[in-house]
């Protein structure tokens, strides 16, 4: 019988039988295989466990996409009360919002806009919402939009920074243009308000920042950024702001403080002023990494505005200017649901059929989650 | 500011409207929508109102009041910026109709153009009521807490289709009532009101600053006052027949038992008419009752409610002297308002008085009515006025003996019409109340009684119980049948409303030789 010598041949091809495997953990309806959970909880305590020497800013080295690394202890920082006047004078706030109309990933076609609000005496008395920027991009096309845009944010940079993702870039440029174009139109001693950090990065380099600066400085006004995702770090891993507020929230209570992390003389060298972590309201449950430019006023009374902008119930601790601005320049889901369609019947309108567009862009990712 | 804000949703029965944060929106509000598009302005009422804002998060609101809640806990207050950005107020409102460009009025069965404007209402919009609103006024037309200078009321002809005036304590029946009677007063004779006053505030306006009926420029001309317990400055002492008392009288009056009916049939049978003086008189009860078969605990019940009456001031028992029922008669059949002050008599004795006195207007105008159309023609409609009525209109009461539910029933026809004041409209026969064609609704608190005016009124309000509910005094909902929709109305104070009536004309002076040849 030709199968009755085969078959133990081939059981011990295959090995000693495998041990029974620990039961997969129920989690919800579906499972995650038996203690990874456990691990990745065990690895999180530990970095909080073990104490690191350095303060880290992801991508700090300005021009080099390298972090900054600075001496430093979450313990260390001086915590200080923040003094707030009555009234924060006139602020501007700028934020931009964008979306991907279209993705077919060789090009894409993004939506983006800039929105800007002026708050003074207590009440939003400008908001600026522009029509979408609608703009198409390819591997071919983004140098000369990069080119373009820096041009204008007058730079004419000798290498180009690697855009992975075109609609965040032409967003922030579109940002740092409107920057420019209110800190031109603020009178002296207003305060203007940046989403994000107020450092160059990848996509806008430093001296575009500094030209910026120096144009708000001549004017008499101050600049500050407010940072939502923070790239400070304690050691590689632990998340600084969320220590510090920890921290404070042990030492201080519910009050209103700031804590300048940008002590070390590297940062005065590299950055247009310093950097604070600030808690802008007494119960607010986050606090933020502010970036306060030097300027006609003193870090700490900027910061003190800010302060003061930061009491409105709906968003306690972030400044309400900032919230506007965000809102204003918000892409929605309907929003973005109706320009894709407008730019299909742009499509068809330029000659495409139907079908070749619903072949163009679609993405199989739909049909399995679909199903 | 007139304007409200845009209209945004729900359908042809039911409008929700956006209004701006700053707008203070009443329930029963009354609003107007533009539809340039079709020439007409829809007509809406506010019926609920609700917090809006703009944030897409459901759970915005709760959370932004306890971030609210922290601050003023930390002893640092924080305030919400720009509400007139954020923040605005949703209104559902309840269609009325719609007014097209030659000022008619149609019932709501289309909608206005989405996101039309909505304003506060001009007098104009509600020209096209003036003319629906009757002879005898009442009061303004209300909006939320405003008033719009056109005048409610209702045609004097339908007081025979019954009037309801139902509240709460001290949300302005009596007011309405001297207000209502005060208008009829002034009707010269074209209406005629018999009132029963069981705590005698009508005529002098009760406590304080109070007017009463006395202070009506017309009184003089078109008010008679009887006072059931003795006669006071002005009013006639009551005086009615023993003789005219039936068994129907007794019936509403008072809650007899089977054995206690039995009883008076028996003593009817045995002493006729003169039942009620014997048993009332009777020393010995226990023979009576042993001679007439009943028993002697029953005859005893029978003989106290009977001395109770032989006891009333008002009831005579000398066939001699005459009754001024006949008197009261000819007094509304000549167009007067004839108050009758029943305070001081029990609940029961006020009913027995009133139910004499019903019966005797019914039958009068039923017998011109079958005997005399010509001269029935020209009798005044004439209303009587019972406080507390659900006494004699509820389920219970109803008999063919009670006279007070055949007004309801059969008063129309023969220009008797029953004005019912109660505090508990739900304690009133249904069937009944569905007779009257004209609601005065004031404060109602219980909600039970709002619910039996649902289901009798003759327009819809049923979405109207929060309004209702709110009523401040002197707030009305009118409903009838000429109305288009729930008219709300602020029911003029009583002794402002003296202020603009004009009393009769004054005599001219006499001619200065008007007497010569006479004395000469």
């Amino acid at each position: 019988m030709p199968g009755a010598s085969g078959v133990p041949t081939m059981l011990r091809r295959m090995g000693p039988p495998l041990a029974p495997a620990a039961p997969d953990e129920l989690v919800g309806a579906d499972r995650v295989r038996s203690g990874r959970l456990a691990e990745a909880a065990r690895f999180v305590v530990s970095l909080l466990e073990r104490p690191a020497s350095d303060i880290r800013v992801v991508e700090g080295q300005l021009g080099l996409s390298e972090d900054l690394v600075v001496p430093g202890d979450p313990s260390a920082f001086e915590i200080v009360a923040v003094e707030q006047p009555a009234d924060p004078g006139v602020v501007w706030a700028v934020d931009g919002g964008s979306c991907l109309v279209a993705d077919a990933r060789s090009f894409s076609v993004a939506a983006y806009r800039v929105a800007r609000v002026r708050f003074a005496r207590g009440t939003t008395e400008l908001i600026e919402t522009p029509a979408l920027e609608v703009e198409a991009t390819s591997a071919e096309r983004l140098p000369a939009l990069a080119r373009a845009a820096l041009a204008e944010l007058g730079h004419e940079p000798e290498r180009l920074p690697d855009v992975t993702r075109p609609v965040d870039a032409l967003r922030e440029w579109a940002e740092w243009r409107e920057v420019r174009r209110t800190v031109r139109e603020a009178g002296p001693g207003d305060l203007v308000l940046v989403d994000g950090s107020l450092h160059a990065g990848p996509l806008v380099p430093a001296e575009a920042v500094r030209a910026i600066h120096g144009e708000a400085v001549d004017r008499g006004v101050s600049l500050v950024g407010v940072v939502k995702a923070s790239t400070l770090y304690w050691g590689r891993h632990v998340p600084l702001v969320t220590l510090l507020k920890r921290r404070a929230d042990r030492e201080l209570g519910a009050t209103v403080w700031a804590t300048r992390i940008s002590t070390d003389p590297v940062f005065g060298r590299l950055y247009v002023g310093d950097i604070f972590v600030a808690h802008l309201a007494p119960t607010a449950p986050y606090a933020f990494r502010v970036d306060v430019a030097a300027g006609p006023q003193a870090a700490a009374s900027v910061l003190g505005r800010l302060a003061a902008l930061a009491r409105d119930p709906a968003f306690v601790g972030y400044p309400y200017p900032l919230a506007r601005a965000h809102q204003a320049a918000r892409v929605t889901g309907y929003a973005v649901a109706d320009v894709r369609r407008a730019f299909r019947d742009a499509l068809a309108a330029a000659g495409m059929s139907f079908d070749d567009v619903e072949v163009l862009f679609q993405d199989f990712h739909v049909v399995l989650n679909r199903s | 500011m007139t304007d409200k804000g845009r209209i945004f949703g729900k359908h042809v029965l039911e409008a929700q409207f956006r209004a701006f944060y700053g707008i203070d929106l009443f329930l029963g509000e009354l609003l107007a929508a533009e539809d340039p598009e079709r020439g007409r302005r829809f007509l809406f009422r506010v019926i609920q109102v609700t917090y809006g804002s703009d944030s897409s998060d459901p759970g915005w609101a709760e959370r932004t009041a306890g971030a609210y809640m922290a601050g003023d806990a930390a002893g640092t207050p924080y305030t919400l910026h720009d509400p007139e950005q954020r923040l605005y107020k949703v209104a559902t409102c309840q269609p009325l109709g719609s007014i097209d460009a030659a000022g008619g009025f149609r019932k709501p069965k289309s909608l206005p153009s989405q996101f039309a404007r909505v304003t506060a209402p001009t007098a104009a919009d509600f020209e096209f009521l003036r003319e629906r609103m009757g002879d005898l006024g009442i009061g303004l037309l209300r909006s939320g807490e405003e008033t719009i200078e056109l005048e409610v009321g209702i045609r004097g002809e339908t007081l025979t289709s019954h009037v309801g005036v139902f509240a709460t304590t001290g949300m302005g029946k009596s007011n309405l009532m001297k207000v209502l009677t005060g208008q009829i007063m002034r009707s010269r004779g074209a209406y005629a009101e018999l009132l029963f006053d069981p705590h005698g505030e009508y005529l002098e306006g009760g406590a304080g600053t109070r007017r009463g009926l006395r202070d009506h420029p017309w009184a003089a001309e078109r008010l008679k006052v009887y006072a059931a317990r003795g006669a006071g400055a002005g009013a006639t002492a009551l005086r009615l027949s023993l003789a005219e008392l039936t068994l129907g009288d007794l019936q509403t009056a008072y809650e007899w038992s089977h054995a206690q009916e039995d009883a008076i049939e028996r003593l009817q049978r045995f002493f006729r008419e003169e039942w009620l003086v014997r048993v009332g008189e009777e020393p010995d009860v226990a023979e009576l009752a042993e001679q007439i078969g009943v028993a002697t605990s029953t005859l005893r019940v029978v003989q106290r409610r009977a001395q109770r009456i032989l006891d009333m001031p008002c009831i005579s028992r000398d066939p001699s002297v005459g009754s001024l029922s006949d008197r009261i008669l000819d007094e509304l059949t000549s167009g007067y308002t004839v108050l009758v002050d029943s305070s001081g008599l029990s609940s029961f004795e006020e009913i027995l008085v009133a139910s004499v006195l019903c019966r005797k207007v019914l039958d009068g105008y039923q017998a011109t009515f079958l005997d005399d159309r010509e001269r029935f023609d020209r009798l005044p409609p004439v209303l009587v006025a019972l406080e507390e009525a659900q006494r004699v209109l509820s389920r219970v009461k109803r008999s063919d003996e009670n006279v007070f539910p055949r007004i309801a029933r059969e008063g129309r026809k023969f220009k008797v019409g029953l004005c019912a004041v109660s505090q508990q409209p739900k304690l009133i026969d249904d069937e009944l109340l569905s007779q009257f064609n004209t609601f005065f609704i004031l404060g109602l608190a219980d909600e039970k009684d709002r619910n039996i005016l649902r289901g009798s009124s003759k327009q819809d309000v049923s979405d109207l119980g929060p309004e209702i509910q709110t009523l401040m005094p002197g707030e009305a909902i009118v409903t009838n049948l000429e109305a288009p929709f729930a008219l709300p109305a602020q029911v003029w104070l009583y002794e402002e409303y003296l202020k603009s009536v004009e009393g009769p004309s004054p005599l001219p002076d006499r001619p200065a030789d008007a007497a010569r040849g006479f004395a000469e």
